[in-house]
Parts: C-alpha cells; sequence; structure tokens
C-alpha cells in the first residue's frame, strides 16, 4: 500500500521555541489515526504543517493527494455576523473543486444538501451561519470539510462543544467513510475512550516528540499518566459504546 | 423633463449608474474583511492623483486611475509586512495622500482647478472622456467580480481555508485590491473624495441588518446604492446642493431607516 502522509524530520519552531523536533510519521492509505497529547503539545501544528499552512524550517511533508478536506481548531472563531447561510458555507468547500470563474452547477448544490444531510443539517441550509450553536456550526464545518470527498481528512478536535449523540455519531459517520469510501482519516482528539475502539492506530505526541512506545495495544494507565504528566485514571468511559 | 434635456446631466446619470453598482459590489467585500479603511486611504491618494495629473497636465481620471492603482498595491506589499497592524501602513497612507496633495495642489495654484468638486463631488464635470473610462472600467470591475464571485467570498469568509483548498488568494487579493483602487478613481467624480468610501461602506452595511445570506448582501447593497445616487443627483440638481453630501445624506437616511424598521 502507497503511503497517503509521510512525514520526514519535520523541525519547526516558532522563534527560539522549538514546537517540533525531528519529527517523521508515515501514516498509509485508508488508515484512521488519531493524534493525542497534552495542550501546547504541537498537535495542531503538526496538522497545519501537513495540509501546508505552516512551513517547516526543515524536514519535509509528502501527501499522496492534493483533494484534502481540513477542519481546524476552533473552526467556528469566524467572524459570527457574516452574512451567509449554512448552504453557502457548506459549498465553499466545493469552490477549488468547481474552478475558477465557473459557477456552481444543480449537481453540486445536490451535493452540499446530501452533506448537510449527513451531518444531519439539512433543516438549518437557510439559516444564517451566526445565528446557529456552536455545536451546529461545528456539524455544518464538517460538512463543509467533507463536501468535496476529500481523500485525506484532518480535523483538529472536531467533537469539542457537540453533545454526547451528535458525538457519537460524528464518530460513527467517520468510521463508516473510513471503512466504506477508504478515506485516510487524521484526527485530533482530547477523548482517548471515545475512539479507542474506532481508530486503528494512535500518535501520542508530547514535548515536541512523539512518543513511540504509545500504540493502541498498551494504552493504559501508566502510558497516559506519563503523557500526560499527572496520573490518568481509567475508569468512567472505558468500553462505553 | 427639463433636467433630462441637459448633456452635462445626462453624462452625470450615466457616470452615476455605473458608480452606484461598482461601488457597494467593492464596499461588501471591504467591510466584511474589516477593510474599510482602504477606502479612506485610497480616496486621500486619489486627491494626490488629480492634483498631479493637473499639474502636469494630463485627463485627470486616467492620471488618478493609475496613480491610485499603483499606490494601492504598494500599500498591499506594506500591508503584508505590517500583517497584524495594518492601520498602521493605511494610516501613513492617507497621511502621505493628504501631503502630497496639499503640495501639489499649491503647486498647481493658479491653474482653474476646481478643489472643491474633487472633495465633494460634481455633476458638471463630468466629460465625455470620463463617461468612455468609467463604462469602460466599470464593466470590466463588475465582470470581474462576477466571475471571481465565489473566491472573494471564500477569501472573505475565512482567507486561510481558502488558501489551503487551493484557491490562489494571492493573485485574487492583488486583482481585488486593483479593483478597489479603480473604483476609488472613478467614483470620485461624482461622490467626491471625502465621501467615496461611505458610498462603498454605508450600502453595504445597510443590507447586514436584513439579509439571510450572502447573495442578497450583495443585492440589498447595491439596491440601496442605486436609490442614493440616483435620488442624490435629482435632488442636488434641483436644489443645487454638493451632490456627494447629498448622495451621502440620503443613504445615511435609508440607513437609519432599516434599522428602525428592522427594530420593531
Ligand atoms: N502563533 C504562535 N506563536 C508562538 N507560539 C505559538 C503560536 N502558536 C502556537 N504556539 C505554541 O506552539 C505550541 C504548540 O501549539 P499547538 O497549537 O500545536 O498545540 P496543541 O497540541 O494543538 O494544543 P491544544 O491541545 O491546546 O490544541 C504551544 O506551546 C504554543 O504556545
Ligand atoms: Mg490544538
Amino acid at each position: 500500500m502507497e503511503n497517503a502522509i509521510e512525514v520526514s524530520g519535520v523541525t519547526f519552531a516558532y522563534g527560539e521555541k522549538t514546537i517540533l523536533d525531528n519529527i517523521s510519521l508515515t501514516i498509509g492509505q485508508g488508515e484512521f489515526v488519531a493524534i493525542i497529547g497534552p495542550n501546547g503539545s504541537g498537535k495542531s501544528t503538526l496538522i497545519n504543517i501537513m495540509v501546508g499552512i505552516l512551513k517547516p524550517n526543515s524536514g519535509s511533508v509528502r501527501i499522496a493527494w492534493n483533494n484534502i478536506g481540513y477542519l481546524p481548531q476552533r473552526s467556528f472563531a469566524f467572524n459570527q455576523a457574516f452574512p451567509a447561510d449554512v448552504k453557502e458555507v457548506v459549498s465553499m468547500g466545493l469552490y477549488a473543486k468547481v474552478g475558477l470563474f465557473r459557477r456552481l452547477k444543480k449537481s453540486d448544490w445536490e451535493k452540499v444538501y446530501d452533506t448537510l444531510k449527513l451531518v444531519d443539517m439539512l433543516d438549518y441550509k437557510d439559516e444564517l451561519i451566526g445565528h446557529l450553536s456552536g455545536g451546529q456550526q461545528q456539524r455544518v464545518f464538517i460538512a463543509k470539510a467533507l463536501v468535496s470527498d476529500p481523500q485525506i481528512l484532518f480535523l483538529d478536535e472536531p467533537t469539542v462543544g457537540v453533545d454526547a449523540k451528535s458525538q457519537q455519531a460524528l464518530l460513527d459517520l467517520l468510521e463508516k467513510l473510513n471503512k466504506e469510501r477508504g478515506i485516510t482519516v487524521v484526527m485530533v482528539t482530547h477523548d482517548v475512550w471515545a475512539i479507542t475502539d474506532k481508530v486503528s492506530r494512535i500518535i501520542c505526541m508530547g514535548n515536541g516528540h512523539i512518543y513511540p512506545e504509545c500504540s493502541l495495544d498498551n494504552m493504559d494507565t501508566r502510558m497516559l499518566s506519563e503523557l500526560y504528566g499527572y496520573p490518568v485514571k481509567l475508569e468512567s468511559h472505558v468500553h462505553r459504546s | 423633463m427639463e433636467i433630462f434635456t441637459y448633456d452635462f446631466m445626462i453624462r452625470a446619470f450615466v457616470a452615476g449608474a455605473i458608480i452606484s453598482i461598482i461601488s457597494p459590489l467593492i464596499g461588501n467585500f471591504l467591510v466584511l474583511r474589516r477593510l474599510s479603511q482602504i477606502g479612506d486611504t485610497l480616496s486621500h491618494l486619489a486627491l494626490a492623483g488629480v492634483a498631479g495629473s493637473t499639474l502636469i497636465g494630463i485627463d485627470p481620471t486616467i492620471g488618478t486611475v493609475v496613480f491610485v492603482l499603483a499606490s494601492s498595491l504598494g500599500i498591499e506589499r506594506l500591508r503584508r509586512a505590517y500583517a497584524r497592524y495594518s492601520e498602521i501602513s493605511m494610516a501613513v497612507a492617507t497621511f502621505g495622500g493628504m501631503a502630497l496633495a496639499a503640495i501639489l495642489f499649491s503647486l498647481s495654484q493658479g491653474s482653474a482647478i476646481n478643489i472643491m468638486g474633487f472633495l465633494f463631488g460634481s455633476l458638471v464635470s463630468v466629460t465625455l472622456n470620463d463617461i468612455i473610462i468609467i463604462s469602460a472600467l466599470g464593466i470590466i470591475v463588475v465582470a470581474l467580480i462576477f466571475l471571481l464571485f465565489k473566491e472573494l467570498l471564500f477569501i472573505t469568509f475565512d482567507e486561510d481555508a481558502a488558501a489551503i483548498s487551493g484557491i490562489p488568494i494571492n493573485a485574487i487579493n492583488t486583482m481585488f485590491t486593483a479593483m478597489v483602487a479603480v473604483t476609488i478613481a472613478l467614483s470620485m467624480r461624482i461622490v467626491g473624495a471625502l465621501l467615496v468610501s461611505a458610498l462603498m461602506v454605508i450600502p453595504a452595511a445597510t443590507a447586514l441588518r436584513i439579509a439571510k445570506n450572502f447573495k442578497q448582501t450583495v443585492a440589498y447593497s447595491v439596491m440601496f446604492s442605486v436609490v442614493s445616487v440616483f435620488s442624490g443627483i435629482f435632488l442636488s440638481y434641483y436644489l443645487d446642493l454638493s451632490p456627494g453630501g447629498t448622495i451621502i445624506a440620503i443613504s445615511i437616511i435609508i440607513m437609519l431607516a432599516v434599522n428602525i424598521i428592522k427594530r420593531r
């Protein structure tokens, strides 16, 4: 299998402060990968380098396709008074695919509505984006990331602000897209226990490094406590489902 | 009607029609990107363009378009250098434009140049030559906005996301800045340098209050602007008022009316 993403020897610093220190990793086509780690460990920075918003100081990133979907962290931190409705926002995900100087066709709008249905937001298609709740907005932005049928999906904390039921629905949807359409999914999350039965691999970040010994098989209290730097308890929502 | 028997009034209406469409089209994107200040900056530079053209004896409309276009691209570079403090580069350019205009006007003292007309707009000064330039460039601006509409919307909504998705944002931003410059240089003839950016900002701001999506915002802003410009030209002719002042006063009255109706 060819790799979907190859990160080799990536180093990134803000001024003197090294955020990523010589990071290498490969993600295969069709993998469903979760990136976990404490606040400030460089997860978003790594994603931003993978999608090309940030350029590494050294090292390189290779991505097998150029049709990627990306949901940034705090994607709802936009101008809440912006006069666009839900269908317009989702349609933006198609613009690059439709191409310069062209207008959206009927089939494009059908695609927009299908995707809104997928995230259960079709009823809100004519609402102003700023009139939705934070969690509803998040679902709209997920639809925007999905609408162009990307081969790779990057999601930075997609479930933040989304209620428990919708959170489960979203994870089920991602699992389905991954299994049925073979979409490669890379997701940053703090909700470790919700994803262990969905993902194929887990990447743990801390201090600008990837912890090589961290894997789905040995995701236990000791491992996580070491990663997060405080005693993480395993109880509560293990094996919910 | 008597008003239509004068050639200069017909010219004023033709120029007004084009200006009343392009100004809010551009203005919507400026307001939503929080860049309305750039309109003010460029209009001060436009004044320097007029003064300079008169001094060296070239057509003021063409001279102003060229000068504002050149300085707008300079400002765009300054703005990138001071990305987080774009208001600094804007302020410097505004003052620079004013200073230059003052110097050039004082140098060209004696030549019969109608400073008031350039500051607050004028109906009588629109020449046939102006009409040709305003029509040609106005049509180009409308066509470009139409062709780049979805890209401009995406960049306005979220520049980073637009860039990642593969939209050539630098090229489009540069083109947009050029369109702003052209629109200001053209609108100045009727509305006046001090009020051009008002015609960009006020109809857009009024539309924001009632629109239910982006397409409506654009449609309403153009509607409010067309109404303001046409009734403004009429009133200023019959009451002998400054056209720019009358047009902007009407657009503000519309804005207040919309806000009052909306509140109930
Ligand atoms: N623009 C910036 N300038 C300087 N330092 C920054 C900037 N953005 C992030 N950092 C620093 O980079 C480090 C990594 O940030 P990053 O956003 O990648 O963390 P994260 O793992 O995504 O955290 P979180 O879980 O809170 O989202 C942090 O220590 C942060 O302080
Ligand atoms: Mg983050």
